[in-house]
């Protein structure tokens, strides 16, 4: 297309030092605001993370936002009880108003503040961990929840999707400088699968480290989180409803995870996945115990009859669970065992749930060993607490919610939380 | 486009469109770094 001429030397007639000036003002501008609204809570109506306010869309939460939600909701007084760990913690399975949470806040009273800042298949060291170990100085008196299966260590600067809040929280100084978790790290990301994740498993570390090094300065993800969050959504995605409707600002978007107490048992335990789950439950045990020939791996038993540990696994896991937290803050994580549904664990072979239940007993101990507080949970729940092979209905969520209400009282006293 | 050429060729209206020019480009900026260290590939959950 042509420029006519006056337009042209308009353009061309553009001051460049009040463009620069512009640009500058603008751009300072935006980072101071970023740095502002990073001290402010935006999370409205929050009960816990959903897709909308999750990676699965696109959205990732700063430690910033989630450490100013904690502040606007904690009371003088209160311990923080922060939950994180994988879906089963955030309550999939059970709808908006009856989340397992909710309960244990119930059960635990106006003495403490329990928070779920759990994310779908995130692990120990994740999102709740980092904000938790940020605000240790602030809040001191907290107990920290998440979840893990037998003799999986999580790697020590949180898991692929998640690993940006550890990187994050670490460039703007707010974590513990623990060598045992330096050296960890550096371990870790020898791996060239951590260091350099495939598609959709996360950024790989140095752009990880790049783009938290930016942010340090220039506070451009708390920013436009705020504006995704309020205002409009600058985010698309293919996942986003509608071909106009993803402007909208991810607060109007309600939480959509569907009441699972109400399916059928067909619709919680599908017949066509059965073998698929059998696998996947099998799998929480069964290279726990057992031996190593030249043939390969053995499930063994003793001659007494008891199963025999296999050592390398467990030694793996035990030097695994050494570095992924400070040793201060060890004390306060309570690490609870996921148990998978009685409906597939009955089809089990005797000498298989033995097996099971053994592994999630023995898991219970290293953590303990470790120095973490540790339960497993689950063991006598009903078919009906759970809403499919692994995520608790509500009211699999409200036994949960006792047990763990019961550790974290006694744990809140054992660590002197409760002495005026 | 005479009756508009004083007005073009007048500093502040120059001054204020190249400050306004700046400011756009200045947020077009912080945007662009937000949104290109968004990971490409979303995450997509699936239990196991």
């Amino acid at each position: 297309m042509q420029v006519s001429e006056p337009h042209r030397s308009f353009r061309l007639s553009l001051p460049p030092w009040t463009l620069l000036a512009g640009v500058v003002l603008s751009f300072v501008t935006l980072c101071l605001l970023g740095r502002e609204v990073s001290r402010e809570n935006h999370l409205s109506h929050f009960a816990r993370f959903t897709q909308w306010t999750s990676p699965e869309t696109k959205y990732y939460p700063t430690v910033g936002e989630m450490m100013s939600h904690v502040r606007m909701r904690m009371k003088p007084g209160q311990i923080l009880v922060m939950v994180g760990g994988n879906s089963i913690l955030r309550g999939v399975g059970q709808p908006a108003g009856s989340i397992w949470t909710q309960a244990l806040q119930d059960r635990l009273g106006a003495g403490y503040c329990v928070i779920n800042f759990a994310f779908d298949s995130s692990n120990i060291t994740d999102g709740a961990a980092v904000v938790a170990e940020a605000l240790r100085n602030e809040f001191p008196r907290q107990i920290y929840i998440a979840n893990a299966a037998p003799a999986q260590p999580p790697p020590p600067d949180g898991s692929g999707t998640y690993r940006f809040m550890f990187w994050e929280a670490r460039s703007k100084g707010l974590l513990v400088d623990d060598p045992a978790r330096n050296a960890a790290i550096i371990a870790s990301n020898q791996n060239p699968l951590i260091r350099n994740p495939p598609p959709g498993g996360g950024d790989s570390l140095l752009e990880l480290r790049a783009r938290e090094w930016l942010d340090r300065w220039f506070y451009f993800q708390d920013f436009w989180n705020l504006v995704t969050y309020k205002w409009v959504n600058t985010v698309w995605g293919f996942y986003m409803p509608g071909p106009t409707q993803f402007l909208q600002p991810r607060r109007t978007y309600a939480d959509p995870e569907p009441d699972r107490l109400k399916y059928s048992i067909d619709d919680r335990y599908i017949p066509a996945n059965l073998a698929a789950e059998l696998v996947n439950v099998r799998g929480c045990s069964e290279f726990t115990y057992g031996i190593v020939d030249a043939t390969g791996f053995h499930e063994q038993k003793d001659a007494t009859g008891h199963w025999v540990l296999y050592a390398p696994l467990w030694d793996q896991f035990n030097a695994g669970i050494k570095g992924i937290m400070p040793e201060e803050l060890k004390k306060r994580t309570l690490i609870l065992l996921s148990r998978s549904s009685p409906f597939y664990v009955r089809m089990l072979t005797p000498d298989e749930q033995e097996r099971d239940n053994l592994a999630y007993l023995h898991a219970v101990d290293m953590w303990k060993a470790g120095g973490y507080e540790s339960m497993d949970y689950g063991r006598d729940y009903t078919i009906g607490d759970y809403g499919d092979r692994t995520h608790l209905t509500s009211s699999g969520g409200a036994k949960l919610a006792t047990s763990v209400a019961a550790k974290v009282r006694e744990m809140s006293r054992s660590l002197g939380y409760l002495t005026p | 486009m005479n009756r508009l050429e004083p007005l073009l060729n007048s500093p502040v209206v120059r001054h204020g469109c190249s400050l306004v020019v700046g400011l756009a480009v200045g947020v077009l900026l912080h945007y662009l770094l937000f949104r290109l260290s968004l990971p490409v590939q979303p995450f997509i959950y699936v239990a196991f």
